[in-house]
């Protein structure tokens, strides 16, 4: 039995878990959910030895445990299949299993023991592959198994599964399921953690709820429905920051035909009108980043046509042609993360917010003086800084984002694709934010969003596409469309009827 | 990381060895027709000496690459063991200053690289350029004597064969039980293959970025020793053009620049190949210019192969 108590974990300000507690017994596969960012995989970080808590105690069978790395998380019996894979792509198979407690005399590896002891633990969980193969030989089902292998292999009692079948075809997650199914009859606790909630009916008997942090409540699955555990997952503040606009012109602004961001993407067609602030809702990794990313430029595969109007002027743009050509045309892309895709930290202010006016002209053109200009704007947007000269790495997140705006603003750009406009910033500088988007699309600009903050969405935009698989699943209007329905229509696909569990 | 387009095996990651054994062959054949030394007793005899210094020194080259780094210094650090080893002193003495001073170059290198995060190229220059100073220092100009016991290692037969290719076997014999028999080895190829990764599996990764510069020091000191030894001589300056060559030997031998993926038999094959060109270009009177454009050229190709995933080191 595993038992964990009080754990809290900040990081900065943002409290990413407070105060929960969670039991998981013997022979039990206990299901952790929640929306993005309620805190689960923060919750399995921490029971897995990847992060320290803040705070807050484990018990594994009734003994306080504290590990510092995975690495003695998994020999002190917790084992982690992580949603990003910790295995080497150069390692063979057994390798992986050994690496980090190899058996060795006098600096040699034994390496026939180490083949014969992969091989019988292969053979355990059922996967039928050379132990000498290498890991990138291997598909991800295979990669997947091994990292249980490796648990299996330290002996682990706890084996938690964060989002184990994102990545999996239908064949592998059978596979996947009947191995759980083992592990559980073993008697070993197992978390599992997902936001597919028929997968956490089909295998779960505990369910634990998440929401921003803090613990729900813990049920047995069997008490639960797919509409309640919904309706348990959703439910977040709203704040009355967001400010209201006028309603968008009849005018397009953008149009979007056929767009596939990869050949094997699903195609998807859309428009934006003149004022608008259009947002891309769905759950994690399923494909509305790789749409706006493609609108940006940034896939050279991308097939489809972007058409766009900068006041009467009609633009045609070509997706496969690069960020810079789209900038060149009056599209800007402000990145989820703008300390690595977007800005230069290490230089000042003003010379973050011309490059945007630069990158429209010649490579020979010289550079003038920007400062007034720059000046004015960070008055503008009121970043709170000594001078356009501070650098942008000491700036507050809040103020940086508004630099990265800021930098779009002034290169006369028509339309914006901003992903998660405010991660990280604190409250009053998204509000401050959300008015600078709603001046900009005014002008009759136009903005698309996307946001892990179901809240953020129906706050700010005038319009929601859902998108689940790269697909658009359902358009609605953030007036009528609650938290509730998003979720459903981005886990079912289907905007209005009742699921079935 | 990708695995390289030629010979692809699911369990190996020697990189392209087998493409370097190859063209080795190729290589081979082709100057044994269309010379006639290429195959005498004494031209077989005059390969083996020229190619143990370029082995030793890319066989550690070897190391620190499959760790995902390089060693520019390697040239500097023969240049200042040759030097001391023919310093005016006890040869006891003497042998003792060359490896303490490659252990400490070789320590300052994994440091800066591995604790400083300094790039490779940047860190092993900068101590490469400090120790050519001081070998210079020393010894502005080549001159001194080779301890007897290094003179009889050098230059003489044994079992009626070169003792040189006994160095070269040696040395072989130290890389491939070093990356393919040792745990020092796999957790080299694991760090070549994500520090992060090795990290979580608990793999002390500074610790191993350390010593793989400590051991290719150590195998630059001991291709200075043999240096020094050939031509009588302590030159400061004697091992700078094994730098790039040593480079270019890593890379021919299928060695992937990215870390993780290379062998030691692929570094003799690409010695080999290295050596067979040069050797065969001097026997068709290619002009030593035209020789140095053709080695430059190599080195792109083969780097071309072993293209980086990531630009950068």
């Amino acid at each position: 039995m595993i038992r964990v108590e009080n754990l809290t974990k900040s990081f900065g300000p943002v409290v990413c878990l407070d105060q929960v507690s969670v039991t998981c017994e013997d022979g039990s596969v206990h299901a952790l959910t929640g929306e993005n960012g309620a805190g689960k995989s923060t919750l399995m970080k921490l029971i897995g030895g990847v992060i320290k808590p803040d705070s807050g105690k484990m018990f594994l069978d009734g003994d306080e445990v504290q590990f510092a790395t995975p690495r003695e998380a998994l020999f002190g019996g917790i084992s982690t299949v992580f949603q990003e894979f910790s295995l080497i792509e150069n390692m063979s198979v057994a390798e992986s299993i050994f690496l980090g407690h190899e058996r060795v005399s006098g600096g040699l590896l034994r390496k026939s023991e180490m083949f014969e002891e992969t091989e019988r633990v292969l053979d355990h969980v059922g996967l039928g592959i050379s132990p000498k193969r290498l890991i990138s030989t291997l598909s991800v089902a295979e990669q997947q198994m091994v990292e249980i292998a490796r648990g299996v292999s330290a002996n682990a009692k706890v084996f938690i599964f964060d989002e184990p079948t994102a990545a999996l075809g239908d064949e592998d997650v059978k596979k996947l399921k009947r191995l759980i199914r083992e592990l559980q009859r073993a008697g070993k606790n197992i978390f599992y953690v997902s936001h597919r909630l028929e997968e956490i009916f089909d295998l779960c008997d505990t369910i634990t709820v998440l929401k921003d942090g803090a613990h729900v409540t813990t049920k047995p699955a069997a008490d639960l429905c797919v509409d309640t555990l919904v309706s348990l997952m959703v439910g977040r503040e709203m704040g009355d920051w967001f400010p209201s606009g006028n309603p968008p012109q009849s005018d397009l602004s953008v149009q979007v035909r056929e767009l596939r961001p990869a050949s094997d993407a699903p195609e998807v067609s859309f428009d934006v009108r003149k004022g608008e602030i259009l947002g891309l809702a769905g759950l994690e990794g399923q494909g509305q980043q790789e749409i706006l990313r493609a609108l940006a430029g940034v896939y050279p595969e991308t097939t489809g046509s972007m058409v766009s109007w900068n006041d009467v002027t009609e633009v045609q743009h070509r997706l496969d042609a690069g960020v810079g050509s789209q900038v060149m045309k009056g599209v800007a892309f402000v990145p989820e993360d703008r300390k690595k895709e977007g800005l230069y930290l290490t230089l000042p202010i003003d010379q973050n917010i011309a490059l945007g006016q630069h990158q429209k002209n010649g490579f020979l053109r010289f550079v003038r003086k920007t400062r007034d200009k720059v000046q004015a704007l960070m008055g503008q947007m009121n970043v709170a800084a000594s001078g356009p000269g501070q650098l942008v790495e000491t700036l507050s997140g809040g103020n940086q984002q508004k630099v990265m705006l800021g930098r779009w603003f002034l290169s006369d750009a028509h339309v914006f694709l901003i992903e998660e406009p405010t991660r990280g910033v604190d409250i009053g500088a998204k509000a401050e934010i959300y008015q600078l988007l709603r001046d900009f699309v005014g002008g009759g600009r136009s903005v698309i969003v996307l946001s892990r903050e179901m809240n953020e969405i129906i706050g700010l935009c005038d319009r929601i596409l859902v998108v689940r698989a790269g697909e658009i699943v359902a358009e609605m209007d953030p007036e009528t469309a609650t938290e509730h329905s998003i979720l459903r229509a981005a886990i079912t696909g289907d905007p209005t009827q009742e699921m079935a569990a | 990381m990708k695995l390289p387009a030629l010979g692809i095996s699911t369990t190996s990651r020697k990189g392209g060895q087998n493409l370097s054994l190859l063209i080795v062959l190729i290589v081979a054949i082709g100057l044994s027709v269309s010379t006639q030394e290429f195959l005498s007793g004494e031209n077989t005899h005059n390969l083996v000496v020229q190619i143990t210094p370029l082995l030793l020194v890319a066989l550690g080259q070897a190391v620190v690459v499959l760790t995902g780094g390089l060693d520019v210094s390697v040239g500097a650090v023969i240049g200042l063991s040759a030097v001391i080893i023919t310093l005016p002193i006890d040869p006891n003495l003497a042998l003792a200053l060359v490896v303490a001073s490659a252990l400490v170059i070789g320590v300052v290198n994994g440091l800066a690289v591995g604790a400083l995060g300094i790039h490779p190229i940047i860190a092993t220059l900068s101590t490469s350029t400090i120790v050519t100073g001081i070998a210079l220092t020393l010894r502005p100009t080549p001159g001194g004597d080779v301890p007897l016991w290094l003179d009889r290692l050098v230059g003489t037969d044994v079992f009626g064969l070169p003792v040189e290719l006994f160095w070269s076997l040696a040395a072989i014999a130290i890389g491939l039980a070093l990356l393919q028999r040792s745990r020092l080895g796999l957790q080299i190829h694991a760090i070549g293959g994500s520090q992060s990764n090795a990290r979580l599996a608990g793999i002390k990764v500074l610790r191993t970025q350390v010593l793989a510069y400590v051991i290719c020091s150590m195998f630059a000191a001991a291709a200075g020793l043999f240096l020094a030894s050939r031509i009588s001589d302590g030159d400061a300056i004697v091992g700078l053009p094994f730098t790039l060559m040593s480079i270019t030997a890593v890379a021919l031998g299928g060695v992937q620049f990215t870390g993780g993926l290379g062998s030691a038999t692929g570094v003799l094959f690409g010695c080999l190949l290295l050596g067979f060109l040069s050797n065969g270009m001097n026997l068709l009177n290619v002009s030593p210019f035209l020789q140095s454009i053709v080695s430059g050229l190599l080195l792109l190709i083969a780097i071309a192969f072993t293209r980086r995933k990531t630009i950068g080191i």
